[in-house]
């Protein structure tokens, strides 16, 4: 039987009901006002697991989101400056292009070195780009600029000697004293033409070799170390037109190509030896112009190729090899090896994080739970120090218009430095970074196209559970309302209904 | 029978309506009395002369059977309504959902700063913003813990006011009762004893849940439902040794030298004396709604909050130490440099062809000794305590005796380094695996790991004194590394040589958080002592609030349902025993009728007299 409340429950009882229900009114209308279903967890029911999983991964997506905001200002900062690089090598080049403009301003330097010099200070310029407080070429060592300056990385910073001081000495020690490469004059022993090395470790012309045409002579070595070999004629006297070949290696990894041709002409001309009377005097001949072709290329391409042997060695440098310098004290004409240079007494030129890791690890961020992107650059990556460097080269030597040899010294320099700035498959490319650290962009950009369809999703989960719809809850209210007032009427209807009010 | 006869049994008729009036006036006023019970005139037709009717007493239209149900489920509405409450107050320090300072709020907020500082490691705003994120968090943890030790502290004083109020009641009960016996007849006085007794006995039964037994002439004994005298003639006493200020260390235990919180013992009138709370004698009501807060509900969720902060911080500082192997006979070798009190090493080993998982947890005093197996989460691992203050010698010793019989060795090749290997060519064990995890405590240690978060300005790495656990409470106490705060650069600088842009600190210390799975202890409440709740400390904490929000949900719904039962009880009573105005109104009509008529028979004798008397005349 059911049990109708009203006429014999107590006023207390009764009153409890309207309590209970104008609670029910109260946290209806706190629902329409804030639109949400609950101010704590307990009210949200089943979902509060899922709430609070959700939140927590709309609060990683915001976080992806600055973040990846963050490394695509950082890329696009990041490619800005190696295009510029890029562009500034592609420009010095087509500045090196023949017709070779020589050229001397007032300091000795042609315009396209002056260019290198710009173009150095404006590469290192591009190095230490900022994104913030944030070094982009510093490797992980962001808050250090990737370089030093270009006065101190030139000339020196106090006691730590630059970069022209190291091409000074390492020229020192490449052509000797008598700037014969490090070779000793030729000789000429009977019918036998003898070239040897000095002892002279990594410095100086390395005989590669030698071959003639002279029939019946016989080349010997090279051997024994120092090298040295030796052309026999064997008591042939050669004809006009023979040949004698003499390949040098120098420091750079060039060679030189010392070729003497046999002549009869009065006076012997350039790059010939006079044919003798006899095969003795002939090999006299030879060693003489040997001796006359190694002087000049010890003045030409072997400072050409000094220079950038020394810029190899100032330049190409990580936490496992530090500058080299040459060993001993100036001058350097008899040195034999070479040695690491301190932070003290030599410029470093990159100050940025020179781990020897991959350099995309030393920047990275996570754009996703799963997925984190490196595009982290050290200005100490092969194709970035190979423009720095080439720039530093060229801006370091000046010539004088009295030199007969400036020209040929000029054209062994820009050669080379064309040569190094070139595009070749074999070393690292500016645009291989680029492509890399793109790649990381990419990502991340992917990564936020994934967090805008995400974010619609998780956040309609988040709605769901915590949020209340208006109209629903303005019809319960409503509801609610009828309710409370046909309570109350009923209740004083029922109060009337008492005997006491039938009594007389 | 004449007609003296009739005008006294006429006047024994005004008598009894005129009581029965004063009744009718009586339960009207007292309409809306709480406890009061409807009261009726016992008539009876054997006055003193055999004629008329005779007031025998006021009776009380008391149903018993709905009197003690009602009492039950007044103490199950109490400990519902108790329980609902602290739950109610309990799921606010967690936070609304989303809020700003809700936990998972604030320790999304901490990871998100974390992946902006793995992103930009040199800024100092990102470092800073770290530290921020990190310090709120701890404070947060501290204030939540705060809130549940000062709930807990509520309780203990809601326990001791409680006791209070049974002893008055009792004592009332006790006085009241000799009223009742001193009055054998059912007049109204003792009516009005026995609605005082029975609103005592209500209230009672509202603390605790009790069991009345009659015994005849009005007589009562009260027991606990578990069989503990209450009152039996004489009230017994009960007495609370309340503490102020509770923390997490102090808890309750039947030993009285560990117990930190109040026991209620019960002194009978023998002199005898039980401890209430040690017999799990009080089950129902509010009082064994406060004590379950104290002791159980608000120590799980300080134990969650504790658990929460310990991965926090283990998580953060602990780097697991590998092991070289060794040959001949074939085991591994570890150093144990920089093991901390409560950190621990993993060993596994096979013997006799039964794998063995072995987890030695070093302790600094041997009082402690020996740990139980509960001491980590791991359910599969048999837990080996070691005294570490005697040396490695000492050491090498307890865990040669500890696992003497499975034909593995301990030695010390020099130094901190514990070597363990099989019995070689007896080919009965196999050493499988062997390493430790150590609490970093310097911050450029050359390891990723952190001590970010330290006890107070003191390190932390779990450890157990005799004092208790250091996880105890932790919660309360967990402060971001002082060192840190001081250096904000270390959340990157991992050893001197780190470049301030290297993420991996903040990296490994955001997988920490995020990525990386532990075993979370089940006295939390959250997983069994069977499968510990396996997850990352992002997912335990999405666990205890899930956990905090359904049972306060539980809690809130289980009270809803007590009351409609306590509802419909009452309605029941109300109708049965309960004062009904037009039953009442009913009632003086037929009063007036009756006093009406008994009126109209003294008149019609008056007259049948006053004709006598004519007739004389």
């Amino acid at each position: 039987m059911t049990t109708i409340s009203g006429l014999t429950s107590s006023a207390f009882m009764k009153s409890q009901m309207l309590v209970q229900m104008q609670k029910q009114m109260s946290d209806l209308s706190l629902q329409l006002s804030t639109g949400k279903l609950t101010q704590n967890y307990a009210g949200l029911g089943i979902d509060r697991g899922l709430d609070v999983n959700v939140r927590g991964a709309m609060s990683r997506l915001s976080s992806y989101e600055d973040v990846i905001s963050t490394v695509n200002t950082r890329v696009q900062l990041q490619t800005a400056s190696l295009e510029q690089l890029r562009t500034l090598q592609q420009d010095m080049r087509s500045s090196m292009l023949p017709p070779l403009d020589f050229t001397l301003t007032a300091n000795g330097q042609t315009t396209a070195q002056i260019q290198a010099g710009n173009s150095f200070a404006v590469a290192l310029d591009a190095l230490n780009q900022r994104a913030g407080s944030t070094y982009l070429f510093s490797g992980a060592a962001t808050n250090t600029p990737a370089t030093d300056t270009a006065d101190h990385i030139m000339n020196g910073n106090g006691t730590a000697a630059g970069f022209k001081q190291i091409v000074a000495e390492r020229l020192e020690a490449d052509q000797g004293a008598d700037q014969r490469g490090r070779l000793d004059v030729p000789t000429a022993t009977g019918d036998s033409v003898g070239l040897a090395e000095q002892n002279s470790g990594p410095f100086g012309f390395k005989i590669a070799g030698a071959t003639t045409t002279i029939p019946g002579a016989t080349v010997s070595g090279p051997t024994g170390s120092p090298a040295s070999l030796s052309i026999d004629l064997n008591g042939n006297n050669p004809a006009d037109g023979a040949k004698v070949i003499v390949q040098l290696n120098m420091p750079d990894g060039t060679q030189k190509t010392i070729t003497l041709t046999a002549s009869s002409e009065t006076p012997t001309p350039s790059g010939s030896f006079a044919i003798g009377a006899t095969a003795d005097d002939t090999a006299a001949n030879i060693a003489s112009a040997l001796d006359g072709a190694i002087q000049t290329a010890g003045k030409t391409d072997l400072v050409a190729a000094s220079a950038m042997a020394a810029s190899n060695d100032f330049f190409n440098i990580d936490a496992d090899h530090p500058p080299q310098r040459v060993s001993g004290t100036g001058p350097f004409y008899n040195a034999t090896s070479l040695r690491d240079a301190t932070a003290t007494d030599t410029v470093q030129w990159y100050t940025g994080d020179d781990a020897t890791d991959d350099p995309r690890g030393s920047m990275t961020a996570r754009v996703d739970d799963s997925i984190t992107v490196g595009y982290g650059v050290r200005g100490n990556e092969e194709a970035i120090r190979n423009a720095v460097q080439n720039f530093a080269t060229l801006a370091v030597m000046s010539f004088s218009g009295s030199d007969a040899d400036a020209h040929d010294r000029y054209v062994a320099l820009t050669q080379r430095a064309s040569d190094n700035l070139a595009t070749n498959p074999a070393k690292q490319q500016l645009s291989a970074i680029e492509t890399q650290i793109a790649g990381a962009n990419v990502s991340a950009n992917a990564a936020q196209k994934r967090i805008d369809d995400r974010k619609p999703i998780l956040q309609g989960i988040l709605d769901d559970i915590e949020n209340v719809d208006p109209n629903e809850i303005g019809v319960k209210l409503l509801a609610m309302q009828t309710q409370i007032q046909a309570s109350m009427q009923t209740t004083a209807l029922l109060s009337k209904l008492t005997l006491v009010n039938f009594m007389s | 029978m004449g007609l003296n006869t009739a005008i006294s049994s006429a006047l024994t008729g005004l008598h009894a309506t005129q009581m029965g009036l004063s009744v009718v006036a009586n339960n009207v006023a007292n309409v809306n009395t709480p406890g009061y019970i409807r009261k009726s005139a016992l008539l009876s037709n054997t006055a003193a002369g055999g004629n008329g009717v005779a007031v025998l007493g006021i009776g009380r239209e008391l149903d018993q059977m709905v009197q003690t149900q009602l009492r039950t489920a007044v103490a199950g509405v109490n400990y519902a309504g108790s329980i609902s409450g602290y739950y109610s107050r309990l799921v606010q320090v967690y936070g609304a959902p989303g809020g700003g300072n809700s936990l998972d709020t604030l320790f999304n907020n901490f990871t998100a700063s974390l992946n902006t500082l793995t992103a930009s490691p040199d800024s100092t705003a990102a470092q800073g913003d770290v530290l921020n994120q990190a310090q709120v968090l701890a404070q947060q943890l501290n204030a939540m813990s705060g809130d549940v030790q000062t709930m807990r502290s509520q309780a203990e004083s809601g326990i001791s006011d409680a006791v209070n109020r049974i002893n008055q009641l009792l004592q009332d009960i006790a006085d009241v009762s000799n009223q009742i016996t001193a009055s054998s007849e059912p007049d109204a006085a003792s009516a009005a004893f026995l609605d005082r007794r029975d609103a005592d006995i209500m209230e009672l039964a509202g603390l605790l849940d009790i069991r009345v037994t009659s015994l005849g002439n009005n007589r009562v004994s009260i027991f606990t439902t578990s069989g503990v005298s209450l009152y039996d003639g004489q009230p017994s006493h009960l007495s609370f040794d309340a503490k102020t200020a509770l923390n997490a260390s102090m808890t309750y235990s039947t030993d009285p030298a560990e117990r930190g919180v109040g026991t209620i013992s019960l002194t009978n009138p023998n002199g005898g004396t039980i401890d209430l709370i040690a017999n799990n004698s009080i089950r129902s009501g509010s009082l064994a709604a406060l004590i379950e807060m104290r002791d159980v509900t608000l120590v799980k969720a300080q134990s969650q909050l504790d658990e929460i902060a310990n991965s926090l911080a283990l998580s953060l500082s602990n780097k697991t130490v590998p092991s070289t192997a060794v040959t001949g006979p074939d085991g591994f070798n570890i150093d144990l440099t920089g093991l901390q009190n409560g950190n621990t090493i993993s060993l596994s080993y096979t013997s006799g062809g039964t794998p063995h998982k072995v987890t030695i947890v070093r302790v600094d005093d041997p009082s402690v000794l020996p740990l139980d197996n509960s001491q980590t989460a791991d359910p599969g691992d048999q837990v080996i305590g070691i005294d570490f203050s005697g040396g490695m010698a000492s050491v090498v010793s307890q865990l040669n005796t500890a696992l003497s019989g499975d034909n593995i060795t301990f030695s010390n090749p020099g130094g901190n380094q514990l070597q363990v290997v099989d019995d070689g060519a007896g080919n009965t064990s196999d050493i499988n695996s062997l390493s430790a995890s150590v609490t970093t405590t310097t911050l450029q240690s050359g390891d990723p790991t952190l001590p970010l978060f330290t006890d107070g300005r003191s390190i932390y790495s779990g450890a157990i004194n005799a004092g208790g656990d250091q996880k105890t409470g932790f919660a309360s106490r967990i402060a971001i590394n002082p060192a840190v705060l001081s250096d904000p650069s270390s959340l990157v600088l991992y050893s001197s040589t780190t470049n301030i842009g290297d993420s991996t600190r903040p990296d490994f210390i955001y997988q920490q958080l995020n990525t990386a799975s532990q075993l979370f202890d089940p006295a939390s409440g959250i997983g069994t002592k069977q499968g510990a709740y396996s997850g990352t400390v992002a997912d335990y904490i999405q666990q205890v609030i899930s956990r905090q929000g359904a049972d306060a949900q539980n809690a809130s719904q289980l009270n809803d349902g007590q009351q409609v039962v306590l509802n419909s009880l009452q309605q029941r009573f109300n109708d049965s025993s309960g004062v009904n105005i037009d039953t009442e109104m009913s009632n003086l009509i037929t009063l007036q009728n009756a006093y009406g008529a008994n009126a109209r028979v003294l008149t019609a004798i008056k007259q049948m007299y006053d004709m006598l008397l004519q007739i004389g005349n």
